[in-house]
């Protein structure tokens, strides 16, 4: 099922990049799923193959017009709606901001940290990454007491955990196992 | 055996025929008997029967009358006598066989009854072997039985050891890391999360190089 979200990520890409629009793109993209998150009669709608496809169009052509959305994503989403695509948005989605990444040579990192971090050891820590990875590192910072001390970078499904609590845990296990 | 028979057959037949022959002469006898009254009375007159010549006519009738009577019997009573000889003959015959067959299952049974107590004695004798080999297997299996359950219950004293042992450790373990974390709360600084910080940044550093 990702190969066929992947697809349709790719073709959004193409077009997005092509007319250089991707910030925008992702955005628009990003509004429309919330709506359909926060929406469930939206969502049936979009979903229900009992629903006429022109209906469909016409809501999507009238709520990407009250967004100012791009024709960009009003031609995608009848693209997905009329191939009954609709449940695999999200999925696609995440595959969209997956491939832009990629081919803007960009990497996400999720910093955890048990205290706030300073600019300059964000600026650090950013740069020891980007040497890390030979790609430009976008990061999400979060606090979590729970780490004792240190901190926990997440690069996709690969961890690099410095803090004291994992420490602990480990030596828990040691002497556990001796 | 067959010969011994027939022999005792044709012997049984030849006694019937003579006894036959002294009945027939007997009954002659009686009848001659029975008329000398009349002859006695023919006697007080004189006839011309009483004289030589009629005497010998009286025997040649008496001759004829007896040759009559007695080829009468003896062509009538011979197939009687001797159908009756055989019949008795054959149930001679058949007595002796059953006889023969009552004998030979007396000898058999002689013969088993005189080896019931070495079969009593051999039956006896397997069964106490029998009884003793199912003793001895018992007991084996018994033997086998009570190592495998003290072997069972020396493997689950150490595991139960093995287990109480892990559960001590892990509660140690546990408790040493508990206090270890509490230690950490309390004496974590500024300092202390800087130091830690670039150690992390500096294996950071490391992998990347």
């Amino acid at each position: 099922m990702r190969g066929l979200a992947d697809r349709y990520a790719d073709a959004l890409a193409d077009v997005a990049i092509q007319q250089n629009a991707v910030e925008q793109v992702r955005q628009e993209l990003a509004d429309f799923l919330g709506l359909l998150r926060e929406s469930p009669e939206l969502s049936l709608l979009l979903h229900s193959p009992a629903v006429q496809r022109a209906s469909k169009r016409g809501v999507i052509e009238a709520l990407t017009t009250q967004m100012g959305a791009s024709r960009t994503l009003r031609n995608f989403l009848y693209v997905v709606v009329d191939r009954g695509r609709t449940q695999e948005l999200p999925e696609m989605q995440q595959a969209f901001d997956e491939r832009l990444d990629e081919r803007q040579g960009i990497v996400r990192a999720e910093i955890s940290s048990a205290h706030d971090l300073a600019e300059p050891e964000k600026a650090d820590l950013r740069g020891a990454l980007e040497r890390l990875t030979g790609r430009r590192v976008e990061a999400a910072y979060r606090l979590d007491p729970a780490l004792l001390a240190g901190t926990v970078v997440r690069i996709g499904s690969t961890i690099y955990d410095g803090s004291v609590r994992t420490q602990l845990e480990r030596l828990r296990e040691r002497l556990a196992s001796e | 055996m067959k010969r011994e028979r027939r022999r005792r057959e044709v012997k049984i037949a030849t006694v019937w025929s003579a006894r036959a022959s002294v009945r027939v002469v007997v009954s002659l006898a009686v009848l001659a008997w029975t008329a000398l009254p009349a002859l006695a009375q023919e006697q007080s007159a004189p006839d011309p029967a009483d004289s030589v010549t009629g005497s010998v006519y009286r025997w040649i009738n008496f001759a004829i009358v007896f040759g009559g009577i007695a080829y009468l019997i003896v062509k009538a009573g011979a197939p009687y006598f001797r159908a009756h000889a055989q019949s008795i003959a054959q149930s001679i015959r058949q007595a002796a066989e059953e006889r023969a067959a009552a004998e030979r299952a007396l000898n058999e049974a002689t013969q088993k009854l005189a080896t019931v107590d070495r079969e009593i004695q051999a039956m006896h004798q397997a069964g106490v072997s029998e009884s003793a080999t199912q003793a001895e297997r018992i007991r084996a299996l018994a033997k086998n039985e009570v190592e495998r359950i003290r072997q069972a219950a020396r493997a689950e004293i150490a595991a139960s050891e093995r287990a109480a042992a892990l559960e001590l450790r892990g509660a140690t373990a546990r408790l040493a890391t508990e206090q270890a974390s509490a230690l950490v709360r309390e004496r974590m600084n500024s300092t202390t999360e800087q130091g830690l910080f670039r150690t992390f940044l500096r294996e950071i550093e490391r992998s990347a190089a």
